[in-house]
């Protein structure tokens, strides 16, 4: 049977963790022993052997499903092919220094945790299909999954270990390994990219959302969001739409209208799909708020250098009931909508009720086997309830000028839930590569945007996996 | 690199059809591999897992109802009516987790078979079965029927709310007149119409309205805009 017990950092006196730890573990602790006497190697001395999951995580192994995967891909398109057997080397050195990846997710009896694995994670085939499925048994018990293809490399994450913003340090830390071990070149580290030499860092493996947490609390009820519909594909099918476009064209006309690029692609999306809304025969769906979801970055409220889920959301958009809505209109209802989301108290108190529930004395008593259908069930009618897309921008990546010379192209991509289309952009160098996955059969949503986006005169190339 | 001339976007080298309007695109001269490999991921489309847990789910009442039964009088008796519940109920919930893509149809006549089975079962255990042949097994397979035609209109793709509507609403009608003929069968050995009729009559005036307002549009507009929809 697994317990849980509060560990504590016997140098600085201070809660470090609450971890999930076996009962020869509650013995040590009850001793005396602080957590350091069980190791686990001696580049990760300081890593525990188990952790337990961040709050934002906790939802995403009950939630998990076929057509609900929580997970993402990150790529990096080299300018040569990939040598699998030097990534692999890469991906060594990468998991050593970042720990909290390698990571086993197992079943407690109260939480699911963490249990630190020695394994190497083998380089998996690429396949046409990505983000809806990860075979834990193929993938050695590893909760990502590395794969190469033609001058790719792509890390598809399930989000229970880390977000976006920690996933592409783990892909800047993989493609700069992979890079130094290939050419022998010395990359600067810095900025996202880890130094493979240094031992892991606690603050890279803390639980930011417990720390910064405040006795504050905010209701989560909203309106609800206007849903796409159409015929879903059946199980582990996904399109996936890529639109490269250049950063320079997108900046310019996001200026024209006195936007930011987020801004301005958020509001062509809810744009997009407001055409979609209009062809409903349904006067009551007709008329429903269509909102995006818009994942915050919580790293820029608060000096946190984690590594996990470290992220909040925003849900804007525009009542298609009060009339029609012109894009600047709904860029200025995204700004300002942001101005207000967006501010430290306000996340401070969004993601403060999380903590807040997951302290509540009955889901802390409660067993899992008791929980894991509770939280399913409110993730199936509230996960994208409030929604009607999601929209990831991880901005604009920079890299250090001795590894951007080998880096062609960066894309992320994130899986359906239970909405049907989901999108995700990321920039790098002129290139803007914006990805739209759904598991729908009719293209709606990429149809809408694509085509708007070159109505406006911007220039979009488009890639796909449609045979 | 292609252009879609249809919708107006230029395509990646790699590309043979236009992935917003599905146009094959000839010009394609690169031999450059695809964006994606032909290779999928499997996803596991039966859950044996959760048939399994049910399984041992229903296999915990059923157990501790046969201890008890046992115990009782040291014979099997009322034990019966809870296993072929529980089969029934396993039946109609986890059997179709143990299939990849199981047919409707099928699962639909498997629930009205062990349905059968369990009304055989308590006629046999009742003594009393002259009731299940003539009554039990009409009215189950009527109810499957029922209930797979009304599966079939909810997924016509063209046909409006309102069209399913009606059409599910006329065939409760119908079924319930069905019913009243099959006991009125066996009780009177001739139908008498009684109890269905105030039934199946506002049901069918209810689904006629639907219908004609599916076909007059400009009544159904008139009609939104006055209950301000």
């Amino acid at each position: 049977m697994i317990i849980n017990i509060i560990l504590y950092d016997n140098q600085n006196r201070n809660v470090f963790a609450e971890a999930w730890t076996r009962p020869d573990f509650a013995v040590i602790l009850i001793l005396g022993f602080n957590m350091d006497t069980k190791t686990i190697d001696s580049k990760t001395q300081a890593f525990p052997l188990y952790l337990p999951l961040d709050n934002a995580a906790k939802i995403y192994p009950p939630a998990k499903g076929r057509r609900s995967p929580s997970m993402f891909r990150l790529s990096m398109e080299l300018t040569e092919t990939v040598d699998r057997e030097v990534l692999q080397l890469a991906l060594k050195g990468t998991l050593n220094r970042m720990p909290s990846f390698s990571q086993h997710l197992k079943r407690g009896f109260f939480w699911y945790h963490f249990e630190h694995s020695q394994e190497v994670l083998p380089i998996s085939e690429e396949i046409r299909n990505p983000c809806v499925y990860l075979n834990v048994k193929k993938n050695k018990g590893f909760q990502f999954r590395v794969s190469c293809y033609g001058r790719r490399i792509a890390v598809d994450f399930f989000h229970v270990l880390t977000d976006g913003t920690g996933g592409m340090s783990f892909l800047k830390t993989l493609v700069a390994e992979y890079i130094s071990l290939r050419h022998g070149v010395i990359i600067p580290r810095g900025n996202g990219i880890l130094d493979c030499e240094e031992p892991p860092l606690k603050t890279e493996y803390e639980d930011s959302f417990l720390k910064y947490a405040k006795p504050v609390t905010q209701s989560r009820y909203e309106k609800p969001a206007y849903h796409i519909k159409g015929t879903r594909e059946e199980y582990g099918v996904i399109h996936i739409t890529t639109g490269i476009m250049s950063l320079s064209e997108v900046h310019a006309k996001a200026k024209e209208y006195g936007a930011t690029i987020n801004e301005f692609l958020v509001a062509s999306l809810i744009l997009s799909i407001y055409n979609i809304q209009r062809r409903e025969n349904h006067p009551f769906r007709r008329k429903q708020a269509i909102k995006v979801c818009i994942p915050i970055n919580l790293r820029k409220h608060f000096p946190s250098h984690t590594l996990r889920n470290f992220t909040s959301y925003a849900n804007l958009g525009i009542v298609p009931s009060l009339g029609d809505y012109t894009l600047e209109e709904t860029i200025a209802i995204i700004r300002h909508g942001m101005a207000l989301e967006a501010s430290k108290k306000n996340l401070t108190a969004k993601f403060s009720t999380n903590v807040a529930s997951e302290k509540h004395w009955f889901l802390k008593i409660a067993p899992l086997y008791l929980k894991d259908p509770i939280m399913k069930l409110y993730f199936i009618m509230n996960g994208d309830r409030y929604n009607s897309i999601t929209l990831s921008n991880l901005g604009l990546v920079r890299l250090p000028e001795e590894l951007e010379k080998y880096v062609e192209r960066i894309s992320f991509m994130l899986g359906s839930g239970p909405n049907p289309a989901s999108c995700a952009c990321v920039s790098y160098g002129d290139k803007l590569c914006f990805n739209i996955t759904r598991t729908i059969e009719e293209p709606l949503v990429e149809k809408q945007f694509f085509t708007m986006l070159a109505g406006m005169g911007i220039k979009v190339t488009l890639e796909s996996n449609r045979r | 690199m292609s252009y879609c001339s249809k919708c107006g976007v230029s395509l990646s080298a790699t590309e043979v059809v236009c992935p917003l309007c599905g146009k094959r695109i000839y010009t394609r001269v690169d031999d450059r591999p695809r964006a994606y490999p032909l290779n999928c991921e499997a996803v596991p489309l039966s859950s044996t897992r959760t048939a399994l847990m049910g399984l041992i789910i229903l296999l915990f009442p059923a157990l501790c109802c046969f201890a008890v039964d046992i115990l009782e009088d040291r014979f099997i008796s009322w034990v019966m009516y809870i296993w072929g519940g529980e089969a029934c109920f396993y039946t109609y919930i986890f059997l179709p987790k143990l299939f990849n893509k199981p047919k409707t149809s099928l699962l639909i006549l498997a629930s009205s078979a062990v349905t059968s089975g369990y009304l055989f079962l308590i006629g046999f255990l009742s003594g009393s079965g002259q009731w299940v042949l003539p009554l039990g097994l009409p009215v189950t397979f009527m109810s499957g029927a029922m209930v797979f035609a009304i599966y079939r209109t909810i997924n016509i793709k063209k046909a409006s709310q309102l069209f399913k509507s009606a059409v599910i609403i006329l065939s409760a009608g119908f079924f319930a007149m069905a019913a009243e003929l099959v006991i009125d069968i066996f009780l009177y050995g001739a139908p008498t119409f009684g109890w269905t009729l105030p039934v199946l009559l506002p049901l069918v005036c209810l689904s006629a309205a639907m219908f004609y307002l599916e076909y007059d549009s400009e009544l159904k507009k008139r009609l939104l805009r006055a209950v301000f929809l």
